[in-house]
């Protein structure tokens, strides 16, 4: 067939082959077009926008900087140098002949180094030659060639070592033309470097800004099919061998790509309002991925602690979830609402299902920490984990759920012992305080059971009051009854009752307060430890406080309550201030319990009853049981119902089981297994259940309430969280995980981690922060003084000398030993007399002091003891009285308990009188203390006498000191000692010999007793038997 | 509105939706006007239109948009719409021969026409075309990639891939053993024995409804109502746990239906004779294996006395009868059971759970 054009219909063709050619060059040119569309879609991947975006804005905040950097330049002496620069290149210029002769000169020396360097190099060569030769002479043996071979080495070895001559002499010759040259021009160089100093600021930021320039080799480099040579546009990633990611069955290493478009998360100086995600640095870049934080990204990655898919390069994939959503608060859901229609509109973004890990939100971002630091490591800096885990244990979340970590377990029932609760209250209060605990204390942990959103229909709620009304009767039944009397409790004044209140440091646990609310505390909640004791008069009996605050383990030994070491008239005051009138409530006193329906009474305990016997026994048993004791039955059944157990000591619920479901690995809990019910409009992931959980924890009943069986319905309390209280636990349940980082990768195993969680137990438990300030928290007493004052009229008082001390070094401070007994008996010696707070008597056990001690002996990485010091020489003593009534130590720190405020001194500016020195304090620490009181607690009143001159370099103001005529007689006391005054003020001058003499007089003074007898120059130390040392 | 939507709900579960499919097929087979373009055009505007109404529903809107299940919508009208052409060229061609003039065929190509270029250059452009609506259609709607699957943590639904969900859905009623082995098996058997059982050379090479009745409309009574409407039932109506949820209806993790099945030897035992179960098993589950062999190998030969079964006989010889007698009563059992388990409860017929032998 011809190439000729066919026609348009040829007769033995069934189709018309002219349009078929259309319709051919048409699907051909539309598959082109898909082609070129596939390629571009493949490469047009999001990240590389959010790169390229970034380099433009990173290069716009450079040149911003430039020009900031050029203005500060200009204040300088900038031009000042140009002139400079200038003038020595005149100058140079002038020798223009000299240098040039000089050049020429250094150019022939190494011309002539070369010549004479190869020359000896040739002659070296014939030399070893000559000398191998010779030594084959020598073993042929035969005589004329060994004389001729030793005559040819002799020869070459003359001439190795003339070559060597010239070429040391060219070499000589050379350095010195050099020299000779650089002598000229370093006039310019000084000046051009001086200049390029000046300028390296703006230089650095020129060429980091021409590395950011988007030029021709820009978009070559990264345009499609060229961009696998060298793309300045590629996704970062970090390789994390150790850190798992779970596949089922096998662990891989993660590969965190994050970064790629987090570009700026380990580079500090991309946060403030300029800078949005994902453009922003790391938040707390000290912290984390920062390269210098304990956690940088090269090792830790970000997935590890945020959760997501490591590899993900897009946004859906990655796991982005929106922001929680509070289902009681529109705010929140229109919040929500606005960045998931910003997500999808931007990211086409999806809510992640696969995941078992999806990136948490920011609120509880935090609960990453409780991957590795299980809870074991106080992660002081994070305040919503950590006050979250303070919250856990005020709310006795363990007492229901286990949680099997270690910072969880061990600890009391949250709530007090009910065993010998007819002693203290009576049952209509018990009821009215049951069927809503915050309507009485409005800032209780105690959470409501009843009455919550399942429990709407009339029928329920009468059941609810069956309920109640058993659970006390069940209470009463089983209570012990001690007899509290009024008429032994002596006549007390509530004036100053309230005083005493709010100083000798109640107020570091109570409030009393009827609208006080908790948020308004968080996340420094210590002063909620104790109950607010808002109406405490229409709780209990004058006679019961009275005994209680007297000694409270009276009551119930296992309390957290100490004992303050009131007097009787104290207790007695105190008891007026909390029970008198104005501390009371008509609606909750002369109550009875309600009447309620037998029926549904009875109905309730057949059901209990069914679930063990057959129905006709039930039946019977039910029958056979008097009024009161069904009511008991029913009470005993209805507290393993709801759990009571958990948080308070209930008789016949010793050994029971919590009722909740373990929490232990709630944060890996798959989806499936949570249950949403009805709900739909709550974002269906494992952080919004639990939070939503947390902030209405029967919501998951919504609309069932008529369908479930009345025993079936939620059980979990109402606790009245905030949002930000829920999102504090939250932040903790999130992070109770599986294990998902090796062992080196976690936070302490060892044993100082182990001494360091079993303390902070304690210090939650005995809320040792409500008055102390501890790893930087606490002190929450402050907020009680500084209202007390303002009360009294002052408008901005200043509380800190009123505070007690801040155990910032408490470890390295104070001797275990003194600590141990402190701790056991804290009354037997007033430190800071001019406190009004005092240190009350907890009653610790020896376990549970030795805890408290090895905590801060962990803390401060201190060795428990140590051995007593050798005696100080007499000159050290000396010095040591010099200094020491030279810097006027006995000012602030009285020489006897009872001078203090003799000497003069305000009372913030008092200190622990130094008589008690060598039974407490470290002899290792207190000449340190002396020199950086700041480096060991930061804020702290001890005066620095010793001021900071570079980093880590101390000055004595010592000797400048004894040239001031008021300090003659000190002069005179020590020059004793010295053979002149130069080496005395050698002496004086090192830091480290004036403190430790500071510190042998203190412990001179406090009964050390190993001074030597004075003026006795270089006698022996006296000896003194060990025990006659501390007197205790 | 609600109250259409609840209809089509209950309308929707398979008791209902197998009878009224039954009922439609039956009409299918009846109907010509069906077939004409009028016809396919009120199916094709009546199908759409419900399509995109019920879209405005968000339970369906869920389900039907899942990327995954993009190609069964598209096979759902594809099917419907080659189903129709089928039957509408057959028909022409029927109305063509009673009325004495040449098939359609013969009016489109005379005789015969090449390879090249008739045949393969229209084969090209049909490849390129559809590489073009592959490649837009994968850009477009992205792959639904997960997550690496976790044994551990079967997703719930568990859905075999669309084209095995009629398998899957015949799981509801049999024993695996014979839904997933066997019967599948049998398809693949059944199908491979047509051309020699079937030995009828009319309607070779041209479209034919009149000449080829009952063979057609048992290819598609297994193909529509058995395989595709099971494929359909199986992705767009079986929810969480396997339980059915109607088009409109929110997948409801933990709906519960009440599971109260019962084996045949139950009813013929205890309901019957008022006597407990025989410990014997195999004296247990005598009345269903009778009834099995009763229906498999009594059966054929009864139905081969009655008229309509004797034609076939008489044309086909016994050994093609009796394979495709089985082959027919198999495929059968499916619909059998499925009323069984409807009206009756019928858990097995035959169940041995000590040899793991159920029917």
């Amino acid at each position: 067939m011809s190439p000729a054009k066919l026609p348009e219909k040829r007769p033995d063709r069934h189709y018309n082959f002219g349009r078929m050619n259309m319709v051919f060059a048409l699907s051909s040119l539309g598959l082109l077009a898909v082609t070129l569309w596939m390629a571009f879609a493949d490469y047009a991947q999001p990240w590389k926008r959010i790169q390229s975006e970034f380099r433009s804005l990173e290069r716009q905040k450079l040149v911003k900087e430039e020009e900031a950097e050029k203005q500060r330049l200009n204040q300088n002496d900038l031009v000042q140098l140009k002139q400079q620069v200038a003038q020595a290149q005149k100058d140079l210029d002038q020798h223009h002949r000299d240098i040039a002769r000089l050049e020429s000169e250094v150019t022939d020396w190494k011309s002539k180094v070369y010549s004479t360097d190869s020359a000896w190099k040739g002659r070296k060569a014939t030399a070893d030659a000559a000398k191998f030769q010779y030594d084959n002479a020598l073993q042929a043996g035969d005589k004329d060639v060994i004389a001729k071979r030793s005559a040819e080495l002799e020869r070459a070895r003359r001439d190795l070592a003339d070559a060597l001559h010239a070429r040391e002499k060219a070499e000589t010759g050379r350095d010195d033309a050099q020299a000779r040259l650089a002598a000229k021009e370093a006039v310019l160089s000084d000046a051009e470097k001086k200049l390029k100093a000046l300028q390296s600021g703006v230089d650095g930021i020129e060429t980091r800004i021409a590395h950011l320039n988007k030029g021709v080799d820009y978009f070559v480099l990264n345009a499609p099919m060229m961009d696998f040579i060298q793309p300045s546009l590629k996704i970062e990633q970090v390789i994390l061998p150790g850190l798992y990611q779970n596949i089922n069955f096998t662990n891989i290493d993660r590969v965190d790509r994050c970064m790629t478009c987090h570009v700026a998360a380990n580079r500090p100086g991309f946060d403030g309002t300029d800078w949005k995600e994902p453009f922003r640095s790391h938040p707390r870049i000290d912290l984390f991925v920062g390269d210098s934080s304990p956690h940088p990204y090269t090792r830790f990655g970000c997935t590890i602690c945020h959760g997501g898919l490591d590899r993900a390069t897009d946004f859906a994939r990655a796991g982005h979830n929106l922001p929680l959503l509070a289902s009681n608060d529109p705010q929140s859901r229109k919040q929500w609402e606005e960045t998931k229609k910003e997500w999808e509109r931007k990211w086409d973004w999806k809510q992640p299902q696969f995941l078992d890990y999806p990136i948490l939100p920011g609120s509880v971002a935090e609960s990453g920490c409780v991957n590795c630091h299980a809870s074991g490591v106080w992660t002081a800096k994070s305040d919503t984990q950590e006050t979250g885990r303070e919250l856990i244990a005020h709310m006795g979340c363990y007492g229901c759920h286990t949680i099997n970590l270690p910072g969880f377990t061990g600890l009391r029932k949250a709530g007090p012992s009910l065993l010998r609760i007819a002693g203290k209250t009576n049952p209509g209060w018990a009821y009215k305080w049951i069927e809503a605990p915050r309507n009485f204390h409005p800032t209780t942990w105690m959470p409501h059971f009843f009455n919550q959103e399942n429990n709407t229909l009339e029928v329920n709620k009468k059941r609810q009051q069956v309920e109640i009304v058993a659970l006390v009767s069940y209470l009463w039944a089983k209570s012990e009854r001690p007899v509290y009397t009024d008429a032994g409790v002596p006549a007390g004044d509530a004036t100053r009752g309230k005083a005493l209140f709010e100083t000798v440091g109640c107020g570091g646990c109570h409030l009393l307060d009827a609208k006080a609310k908790r948020d308004d505390y968080y996340p420094v909640i210590n002063r909620l430890h104790g109950p607010n004791l808002v109406r405490t008069g229409s709780k209990v009996s004058r006679g019961w406080v009275y005994a209680w605050v007297k000694n409270p383990k009276q009551y119930y030994p296992d309390t957290n309550m100490p004992n303050l070491r009131l007097t009787d008239q104290e207790a007695a005051d105190l008891t007026a201030y909390l029970t008198d009138t104005p501390n009371h409530d008509p609606q909750y006193e002369n109550l009875q319990l309600p009447a309620v329906d037998p029926r549904l009474r009875d109905e309730l305990a057949m059901a209990y009853l069914k679930e063990l016997y057959t129905i006709d026994r039930s039946r019977a048993m039910l029958a056979a049981m008097p009024e009161q004791d069904r009511n008991v039955f029913l009470g005993e059944k209805t507290v393993a119902k709801y759990g009571c157990y958990g948080c308070h000591d209930i008789k016949g619920f010793e050994n029971l089981k919590p009722i909740g479901t373990e929490l232990t690995a709630e944060g890996s809990k798959p989806l499936h297994q949570l249950d949403f019910g009805h709900v739909h409009e709550v974002p269906h992931t494992r952080q919004d259940w639990v939070y939503n959980k947390l902030l209405r924890p029967r919501m998951w009943d919504e609309g069932k309430e008529a369908v479930k069986d009345y025993n079936e319905l939620l059980k979990m309390p109402n606790f009245g969280m905030s949002q930000r209280e829920a999102q504090s636990v939250l932040s903790n349940v999130m992070g109770f995980t599986k294990e998902s980082a090796i062992a080196t990768r976690k936070a302490g195993t060892d044993p100082r981690t182990a001494a360091l969680a079993e303390g902070r137990k304690l210090i939650t438990r005995y809320n040792c922060q409500g008055c102390h300030l501890i790893e930087g928290q606490g002190h929450a007493i402050k907020t009680l003084f500084t209202q007390v004052l303002k009360e009294q009229g002052q408008a901005d008082p200043d509380v800190s000398g009123l505070l007690p001390p801040n155990l910032a070094a408490e470890g390295a401070r104070v001797q275990s030993a003194w600590l141990f007994n402190y701790l056991h008996d804290p009354g037997r010696v007033r430190m800071r007399p001019w406190l009004t707070a005092r240190m009350p008597t907890f009653g610790f056990t020896d376990d549970k002091a030795n805890t408290v001690v090895g905590y801060f002996a962990a803390r401060e990485e201190q060795r428990p003891f140590l051995s007593e010091p050798d005696a100080p020489d007499a000159k050290s003593l000396a010095v040591g009285g010099a200094v020491f009534s030279m810097l006027q130590c006995a000012r602030c720190h009285p020489a006897g308990a009872e001078a203090s405020a003799a000497v003069g001194g305000s009372k913030g500016d008092l200190a622990p009188s130094l008589l008690m020195a060598h039974d407490r304090l470290r002899y290792d620490w207190v000449p340190s203390w002396i020199q950086n009181p700041q480096h060991w607690i930061p804020g702290t009143r001890m005066p620095n006498f010793f001021p900071e001159t570079k980093p880590g370099e101390f000055m004595s103001p010592v000797p400048p000191m004894l040239g001031n005529p008021a300090f003659a007689a000190q002069k005179q006391q020590i020059l004793r000692y010295f053979s002149s005054e130069a080496e005395m003020n050698a002496y004086l001058s090192d830091v480290k010999t004036v403190t430790t003499a500071l510190r042998d007089h203190i412990w001179s003074i406090s009964g050390g007793g190993r001074a030597p007898a004075a003026g006795a120059r270089g006698a022996a130390p006296a000896a003194v038997p060990a025990g006659a040392a501390g007197g205790r | 509105m609600d109250f259409v939507k609840h209809a089509i709900n209950v309308l929707a579960y398979p008791y209902w939706s197998f009878t009224l499919v039954l009922i439609a097929f039956g009409f299918m087979l009846w109907s010509k006007g069906l077939w004409s373009k009028r016809g396919g055009l009120i199916l094709l505007a009546a199908g759409t239109l419900f399509f995109l109404v019920s879209l405005l529903d968000p339970n369906f809107y869920l389900i039907v948009a899942k990327a995954d299940n993009v190609p069964i919508v598209m096979m759902v009208f594809l099917v419907g719409f080659f189903v129709w052409f089928a039957m509408h060229k057959a028909i022409e061609n029927d109305v063509r021969v009673s009325r004495g003039e040449p098939l359609f065929e013969k009016t489109e190509v005379e005789d015969r026409i090449f390879t090249w270029p008739d045949l393969v250059f229209s084969e090209f452009i049909c490849m390129v075309v559809l590489t073009v609506v592959m490649v837009v259609w994968s850009i477009a709607l992205r792959a639904p990639l997960e997550e690496p699957a976790n044994p551990a943590l079967a997703p719930n639904p568990s859905k075999a891939p669309w084209y095995f969900l009629g398998l899957q859905e015949m799981l509801v009623y049999f024993d695996p053993w014979l839904a997933g082995v066997l019967l599948p098996g049998l398809i693949i058997v059944g199908l491979m024995a047509i051309p020699y059982i079937d030995t009828n050379p009319k309607g070779n090479g041209y479209f034919s409804f009149r000449e080829r009745r009952v063979e057609i409309g048992l290819f598609l009574f297994g193909w529509l109502v058995l395989w595709s409407q099971m494929i359909v039932i199986g992705t767009f109506l079986r929810g969480p746990n396997w339980n059915f949820f109607g088009p409109y209806e929110f997948w409801d993790q933990n709906k519960v239906e009440a599971l109260v099945n019962v084996d045949l030897s139950e009813y013929f035992w205890i309901k019957l004779l008022h006597i407990g179960l025989p410990g014997n098993w195999f004296l247990r589950e005598l009345p269903g294996i009778l009834l099995i062999a009763f229906y498999f190998f009594v059966l054929p030969v009864l139905l081969k006395r009655t008229r309509w079964f004797k034609k076939y006989y008489d044309k086909m010889g016994p050994a093609r009868y009796y394979v495709g007698a089985t082959l027919f009563l198999f495929m059968m059992l499916l619909p059998i059971k499925m009323y069984c388990r409807w009206l009756f409860n019928l858990k097995y017929f035959v169940h041995v759970q000590e040899y793991f032998f159920n029917i």
